[in-house]
């Protein structure tokens, strides 16, 4: 996955997810390291995407409330 | 040549006419609301007083006697020879009258639950699409736009330009709210922003039909005003009031330092997880091993004592101690004379060394 496709919302609800899971319930290291290491991957990518400097700004080609005098 | 009375009142209407659209300010009185469908009252300075007419439909304001305003409107002449103002817009004039309709107003939408806490909601943590209601000419562009950069990238703004002060710029600001809440409907959240300036200057922003649209924005939506002290009514009605346009931006998204934070936290919280249960299974497999290394032990004393019974219970020892063991040809041990005949050949045993000799005699017990 990379940083431009990634979401960053959605990555991190997931993270958040993953430690409240893995917070509150007994933990079966072979089942569950694949999820740790998901988390610790998804802090990376969003940490990535954090760096992200630009925002874009598109301004709106209409003229507001003009439409009834020209 | 002499004109009838319905006649001079037509030519004086004719001529009357000529006038519409002429704005008058003075001062309200005897201002009333009659049926819910008419608005009468008189415009009056030193001198002179004029009777003025308007419906309801037109009463955009909160208009009370004592006010300065200014009316727009045509002069008008009955057939009964009943002169009037009829008015078609009314706005306050001057700090005072503005302020007293700020009041009035302020009441009156706080009276229908406009600004109640509980129509409140809560902004999206993590905006992607944001839509920016302001003047390309403002300070408030520039400072939203910036502060929103030093605080988080990847966001899309879309920017819809209007006048933010002047006569039209409540007709421009509802289009664009309008226009933001159903042609940008994948939209995160709103903000309305401009500088700070007099009640006159943020009379849009206290327009009682901007702020109905604002508290009906479909959208979450962040209003700010100008400097610290100036309030709007339109803040008052939003989901969220921003201080000043930047403030706005502080207010719609956290920043980078802070999210990265939270993201090293919940790394750590991780971490230390899977090391404490990695801990516990290593304090686990200590004991264990403990308990298997109690059992060798034991294991191992009592082998010991068994080798020293067997040690003591072996035949070598019992040689030593003096006794003989005797075999007979076939080796097996004797240990009754009825085993044996005169003249077998019998082998024994000794502490040292063996003999061999052949059974004179037997005798049986």
């Amino acid at each position: 996955m990379t940083a431009a496709k990634f979401n960053f919302r959605e990555g991190y609800a997931e993270l958040e997810k993953i430690v409240a899971e893995l917070e509150s319930r007994e933990i079966d290291l072979e089942r569950d390291l694949p999820k740790f290491e998901r988390g610790i991957e998804l802090a990376s990518l969003l940490q990535k995407k954090l760096k992200e400097i630009e925002n874009k700004v598109v301004e709106i080609d209409q003229r507001f409330g003009a439409d009834e005098e020209k | 040549m002499a004109l009838t009375v319905t006649q001079f009142v037509r030519v004086v209407e004719e001529n009357l006419a000529q006038l519409a659209g002429t704005a008058v300010v003075g001062e309200v009185a005897e201002f009333k609301i009659i049926h819910n469908k008419w608005v009468t009252f008189k415009l009056k300075d030193e001198v002179s007083a004029i009777g003025c007419f308007m419906t309801i439909w037109q009463y955009k304001t909160v208009i009370e006697d004592g006010m300065l305003v200014r009316a727009v409107g045509t002069p008008r002449l009955r057939e009964k020879g009943f002169f009037s103002f009829v008015v078609e817009s009314i706005t306050p004039v001057g700090e005072g009258s503005l302020k007293r309709v700020f009041e009035l107003l302020k009441k009156k939408l706080t009276a229908e639950g406009l600004f109640a806490a509980d129509r409140k909601r809560p902004l999206p943590r993590f905006p992607e699409h944001v839509a920016l209601i302001t003047s390309r000419d403002a300070a408030a562009y520039s400072d939203f736009l910036k502060i929103l950069q030093g605080r988080q990238g990847g966001m899309t703004v879309s920017f819809l330009h209007t006048q933010v002060q002047g006569e039209d710029a409540p007709r421009q600001l509802l289009a664009a709210l309008e226009y933001a809440n159903t042609t940008l409907p994948e939209c995160d959240v709103i903000i309305m922003v401009r500088g700070g300036g007099s009640l006159e200057d943020l009379a849009a922003f206290n327009d009682e039909a901007i702020v109905r649209a604002v508290a009906a924005s479909r959208v979450p939506i962040i209003v700010g005003v100008g400097h610290e002290r100036d309030v709007s009514l339109a803040e008052l009605a939003a989901d969220v009031r921003a201080s000043t346009p930047s403030n706005a931006a502080e207010l719609l998204v956290r920043s980078r330092l802070e999210i990265d934070q939270e993201i090293v936290q919940m790394k750590m919280r991780l971490r230390q997880r899977i090391s404490d249960t990695l801990s516990d299974t290593r304090a686990l497999m200590n004991r264990v091993m403990d308990i298997l290394r109690g059992h060798v032990r034991t294991m191992d004393r009592d082998l010991r004592q068994l080798t020293r019974v067997l040690q003591s219970l072996s035949p070598d020892r019992v040689l030593q101690r003096g006794y003989s063991i005797t075999r007979q040809a076939d080796s097996r041990i004797v240990t009754s004379a009825l085993q044996v005949l005169p003249g077998s050949v019998l082998t024994t045993q000794l502490r040292e060394g063996r003999v061999t000799s052949r059974v004179a005699e037997e005798e049986t017990l």
